[in-house]
């Protein structure tokens, strides 16, 4: 579906709310086609970084470098999945994503939601209004929102968190599924480790705040192999809770605290 | 230990009132009924309050007559003009001040110290300002509805997730289809349900100002019937006010049926 191939470079991003560090020297690479996960105990800057990489957010320090080539189609580079979905409830499914395609003509419109919606198994549902979904159909129309654009990167922050376990569970099939058919350079952020073994390419690990890259680790298998059982993934996601179990506890002790 | 034997009582009952729009409908029949009987029996002195009947009497008289078309059409005109100003500019500056930083101090503050003043006791003014004629009823129920509607606008805006306003903004939306595509419809709900305090503002002020100075109009037919000791008619005149309201009130409900279909 995409022609794009880019390269997101982060370059020494800091970020502070006030006094308070949130993200301190962040150099990481999301490379083309490729899913950068971003994992880390609460309130380390996870999702503030994913603003920062969306232009939602201006850093402090740092920036964050595009190089590549966008597709023809491609309605909007940097493109968001929201944890909460955030679909506009007087719109219906095909309104919702017909939004973000204001630069088409009507017929192509029509066309493009019509595709994205087979694409996400929402073909049936494109009158429906988002109070009629489940939570999980609601993602789906985040998705397919999202794919609608061509984007030449996806951003998603922990887009499966506000779901059940069941719902999560297909969801991230259809997703490592989609994403490898698409194409697209993602950036993942979850604090889940089996969504983060499950989708990632490449596993980055934030510290606890101020959020450094406290490691890098890559895993070369194709998404499409990925079994949720397999030891050598379980291995990995062992491995990254080693790295993440005590800045996670200290920073649960400091919430308590708080 | 006491012992016990038996279902589990159900106790999640009542706290969940639900509207019977025939027990809404019997009521106000009741009243009236109960109403007439009073005034047929000489329990309620009819010098002071007509009977129902005879009221209905004098409305049939006054809509047979052409009178009650005379007044009612001037009232309907000003009411319609009057609101809509109000209304339109109420939306336009309550959206300011929703969205724009530049606008949200200084307009807040002119509209806290604006809006508590009583508006009918601006009619004089507005005489002077505008004349005795339609121009100063109108600016009258147009000041009235000004303030409300800004208020309403801006909580409305407020009140959109502001989540929804950074989705369209990393879909590349430009500021206007934000505008008109999430924070207008996000504010629908509050705006709407500002109508229904607005309209009733507006049927207030309209009888107010064409007391004071009008001859034609609901208001001004409710006076001289007052003046004339004819508590028929002015019965009549304040029931044509009521009905005035529970039409605007149902049109309004339909409005937000329609408009607000997706709640």
């Amino acid at each position: 579906m995409t022609g794009s191939h880019l390269r997101v470079s982060i370059e020494r991003v800091s970020h502070r709310y006030g006094s308070l560090g949130v993200l301190e020297g962040i150099d990481l690479v999301a490379e083309p086609g490729r899913v950068l996960v971003l994992v880390g105990p609460s309130g380390c800057g996870k999702s503030t970084l994913l603003g920062i990489i969306g232009g939602l957010i201006e850093p402090e320090a740092g920036r964050v470098m595009l190089e590549g080539h966008v597709a023809e189609d491609c309605l909007n580079v940097m493109t968001p999945v929201f944890q909460d979905f955030a679909l506009l409830p007087w719109r219906s499914v095909a309104g919702n994503v017909g939004l973000v395609l204001g630069a088409l003509t009507r017929a192509a419109r029509r066309d493009r939601i019509r595709e994205v919606l087979a694409l996400t198994g929402l073909e049936a549902f494109a009158s429906a209004w988002p109070k009629e979904l489940s939570g999980g159909m609601r993602q789906r129309v985040g998705i397919a929102r999202a794919l609608a654009v061509r984007p030449a990167c996806l951003l998603m922050d922990e887009p499966l968190s506000a779901l059940d376990a069941q719902t999560r569970a297909l969801l991230l099939d259809e997703f490592a599924d989609l994403i490898e058919r698409v194409g697209t350079t993602t950036i993942y952020v979850t604090h889940n480790l089996s969504e983060a073994v499950r989708l990632g390419h490449t596993v980055a690990v934030l510290s606890r705040r101020p959020g450094r890259v406290a490691e890098i680790v890559r895993i070369e298998r194709p998404l499409a192999g990925r079994d949720d059982a397999d030891p050598e993934l379980l291995a990995v996601q062992a491995r990254l809770w080693a790295l993440i179990r005590d800045d996670a506890a200290a920073a649960t002790r400091e919430r308590v605290h708080a | 230990m006491p012992e016990i034997c038996g279902p589990v009582p159900f106790r999640a009952r009542g706290f969940a009132p639900q509207a019977i729009p025939a027990a809404a409908a019997g009521t106000l029949i009741g009243l009236v009924l109960l109403w007439q009987a009073g005034a047929s029996e000489g329990v309620i002195s009819t010098q002071f309050l007509p009977a129902p009947v005879s009221i209905f009497r004098a409305l049939v008289q006054l809509a047979r007559s052409g009178e009650l078309w005379r007044h009612l059409g001037a009232s309907l005109s000003r009411l319609a003009i009057g609101w809509s100003l109000g209304t339109v500019f109420g939306i336009a500056v309550g959206f300011f001040i929703g969205v724009a930083s530049w606008a949200r101090s200084p307009g807040m503050a002119v509209v806290s110290a604006l809006f508590p003043i009583p508006k009918i006791a601006l009619v004089p003014l507005f005489i002077i300002w505008f004349g005795i004629g339609e121009g100063s009823k109108i600016a009258t129920l147009g000041f009235g509805v000004f303030f409300p509607t800004v208020i309403n606008t801006a909580a409305g805006v407020d009140a959109v997730p502001r989540g929804l306003v950074r989705m369209g903004q990393a879909f590349g939306l430009s500021r206007a289809a934000i505008v008109w595509r999430i924070l207008l419809p996000g504010a629908a709900p509050a705006i709407l349900s500002g109508f229904r305090v607005t309209s009733s503002i507006a049927i207030i002020l309209l009888v107010a100002a064409e007391m004071i100075g009008a001859e034609k109009g609901i208001g001004a037919f409710v006076l001289q019937a007052g003046n004339l000791y004819d508590t028929d008619n002015l019965l009549a005149g304040i029931v044509v006010l009521s009905l005035l309201g529970l039409t605007v009130a149902g049109l309004l409900g339909m409005l937000e049926r329609v408009l607000l279909r997706w709640r």
